[in-house]
């Protein structure tokens, strides 16, 4: 599979904290790709530069062949980012939300209507898409945010911790629909989790960072076979501690 | 205006109009402020002028001279006068009938006056309730003594034999005229120099209103993107940050505009119920602004605004909730207030020239000084005002513009009292 994503010497420092210390990564076309590592690691730091929101100090990030230092514009035309905590205007309903995110990405009216028609079939909130975004719990809001990424039809979707803080229910509603757009339209994932079972099972393979350096990658049966491991938990706790 | 911006546009006035922070605090409520206090003022004005005029003054007349008479029928005609009679009980039955003062016309006072000498008339004023009629019902009385020392005046110079006593009482006969702006109007002079304060005064403490309103508005479309976390989100739109900033000055002006005319609405009506004759007289001859100034006024008004907003949205990228970002940007409101408070009572060429050029430094102060020199139709020192609000504003709009196409819009935080946090 051709690469979506290509990370090469990526460093990024916060006055004296290096958060990133020259990582590399390739993410491919129509995978879910897991970043797995401590808090601190330099998870989000990656996500964000990848999804144009931070500069590196050096270093560089394609997508699609798309240099998104260089032309950031274009690059966030073909992607999608999530944040860990992304919130919705809070004095629009869920229903305006959606239109108003539509409408950077849609070409013409019924392209609008069509992802809008997408957007409140994933946030599945049923009659409360036409109440306003303050009167939502958090699950439903999560729903609509990442309603919100996936209905733009991006090529690439950048997800931070996409079911953090949610409930049974709401994270399997967010990970089964996760899992139908890479199936059935192809899309390509690069999310972040602390949730090991949550990445062993939905993500086709796994990279651990630490303190800003690429440590393992493979897919989570090989990293489990490599390491002798029950599971992803065992892998990381294991070389996280080295 | 491209679909994109607006879109963005009208996401930024829509949800600014439903936040009701913003919608009762910032526009309803200072809206309907002024009328209600206008209307409570009115009615307890009219509540106090009725108590003061129907509260009646009693006279004791000692005399009873012809003298003694002319004052009590001049003092008759301007109220309610009740005469007593008893001497030793004047103060008790005074109080008894209700009057809030009284007045004793001493033995020998027509007499006395005839040769030319002068004794006292004793005024004693109750004060027996507290409000504004107090102060109204002093100022009756004050005038009613004078009126009845003017009636007794013009009856001694008229038995005198001076065929006009005016003549002789009030001997300056005066015409003013008044030459404002090279022009000889037959205004009086205290007409035109008080229409003169009157615009000094009303005009920037509207404008700094308008201003602050601006500040306010800018600050929290700003801070409550990265309140609510989304932020992160807009920025990672396709669009360009530009057109982001762009979307957050137009929507931040829409609201202030609504605002600030809700505001100004309400303080207009304010002064013609506190005021209602303010327009009438001679005044109305006089135009400080015709309607080319009022426009030049506008022009300068959205100069002053646009700097505003974008020096507040400067600011407000810097904070990280509403509460900071707002207490951030009043700092800014020292330099709305203190050049419009100074140029309501000083002409900037009299002040020292330090002071003139500090004042003149801060772009605030020309949006008074514009408006001053609107008045005196100097286009000169207009453009100048304007242009130098201009330049303020781009120097800040090109800031801002840095900020917004730089990671600082995400990662630059000021809390009060809070450490910076570390990213993950």
């Amino acid at each position: 599979m051709p690469p979506s994503v290509v990370v090469s010497g990526l460093r990024k420092s916060y006055g004296k904290v290096e958060a990133l210390k020259g990582l590399d990564l390739v993410v491919n076309e129509g995978e879910i790709y897991g970043l797995i590592g401590p808090n601190g690691a330099g998870k989000t730091t990656t996500l964000r530069i990848i999804a144009t929101l931070l500069r590196p100090d050096s270093g560089s990030v394609e997508v699609f062949g798309i240099d998104v230092l260089d032309r950031p514009e274009e690059a966030r035309a073909v992607m999608s980012y999530l944040p860990e905590e992304a919130g919705a205007y809070r004095n629009l309903s869920g229903l305006e939300f959606l239109k108003f995110m539509a409408s950077f990405y849609a070409r013409d009216e019924s392209e609008l209507e069509e992802m809008v028609e997408e957007g409140v079939r994933i946030a599945a909130l049923g009659d409360r898409i036409r109440d306003r975004v303050k009167t939502y719990s958090r699950g439903m809001k999560r729903r609509l945010t990442l309603a919100r990424a996936l209905m733009v039809r991006p090529r690439l979707a950048i997800l931070d911790e996409p079911t953090s803080g949610l409930d049974v229910i709401h994270a399997h509603h967010v990970r089964r629909v996760i899992r139908e757009y890479v199936e059935e339209k192809g899309l390509t994932v690069i999310l972040s989790s602390h949730n090991m079972l949550e990445v062993e099972r939905l993500c086709d393979r796994v990279g651990l960072l630490h303190r800003g350096r690429l440590l393992i990658e493979g897919e989570p049966s090989e990293l489990k076979a490599k390491y002798n491991a029950g599971d992803l938990e065992e892998v990381f706790v294991g070389v996280a501690a080295v | 205006m491209s679909g994109a911006l607006r879109s963005l546009v009208r996401k930024e006035v829509l949800d600014l109009l439903r936040d009701p922070k913003i919608l009762v605090g910032m526009i309803l409520l200072p809206t309907i402020l002024y009328p209600v206090i206008g209307l409570a003022t009115r009615a307890s004005m009219s509540a106090a002028e009725k108590t003061a005029l129907t509260t009646p003054v009693a006279v004791l007349d000692l005399d009873q001279s012809r003298e003694s008479a002319v004052v009590v029928a001049a003092l008759k005609a301007t109220g309610t006068v009740l005469e007593v009679a008893s001497p030793e009980d004047a103060m008790r039955e005074a109080l008894s009938l209700g009057a809030g003062a009284l007045i004793e016309i001493p033995e020998g006072f027509g007499e006395s006056l005839r040769s030319g000498e002068r004794i006292p008339v004793r005024v004693t004023v109750f004060f027996e309730r507290g409000g504004f009629s107090s102060v109204m019902f002093t100022g009756r009385l004050g005038g009613a003594i004078e009126a009845a020392s003017q009636a007794l005046a013009s009856a001694l110079v008229e038995e005198l034999g001076v065929p006009d006593p005016q003549a002789v009482l009030d001997p300056l006969q005066v015409s003013y005229s008044s030459v404002f702006r090279g022009q000889v109007l037959d205004v009086p002079p205290d007409a035109v120099a008080g229409a003169i304060a009157g615009q000094a005064t009303m005009l920037p403490m509207v404008a700094s209103l308008v201003l602050i309103f601006a500040m306010q508005i800018a600050a929290t479309s700003i801070a409550v993107e990265k309140e609510e976390k989304t932020l992160e989100t807009l920025l990672t739109l396709p669009v360009s940050r530009r057109s982001i900033l762009l979307a957050k000055l137009s929507g931040s002006a829409v609201v202030a505009t609504l605002g600030s005319a809700g505001v100004i609405a309400g303080l207009v009506y304010y002064m013609g119920v506190v005021t209602p004759s303010g327009a009438e007289g001679p005044t109305a001859e006089l135009s400080l602004l015709g309607p080319r100034e009022v426009v030049a006024l506008g022009v300068s008004l959205v100069a002053a605004n646009m700097l505003a907003l974008t020096l507040a949205t400067v600011l407000a990228a810097f904070t990280e909730d509403v509460r900071s970002a707002q207490a951030l940007v009043s700092n800014l409101f020292v330099l709305v207030f203190l050049p419009a408070f100074l140029l309501m009572f000083a002409d900037i060429r009299s002040l020292p020239r330090a002071a003139a050029l500090a004042l003149q430094a801060i772009p605030f102060s020309h949006l008074a000084l514009a408006s001053q020199a609107l008045v005196w139709r100097d286009w000169g020192a207009y453009a100048a005002s304007v242009l130098y609000l201009c330049a303020w504003t781009l120097g800040v709009a090109s800031v801002a513009d840095r900020i917004f196409s730089s990671e600082k819009i995400l990662t630059a935080k000021i809390r009060w009292g809070r450490r910076r946090r570390a990213e993950g």
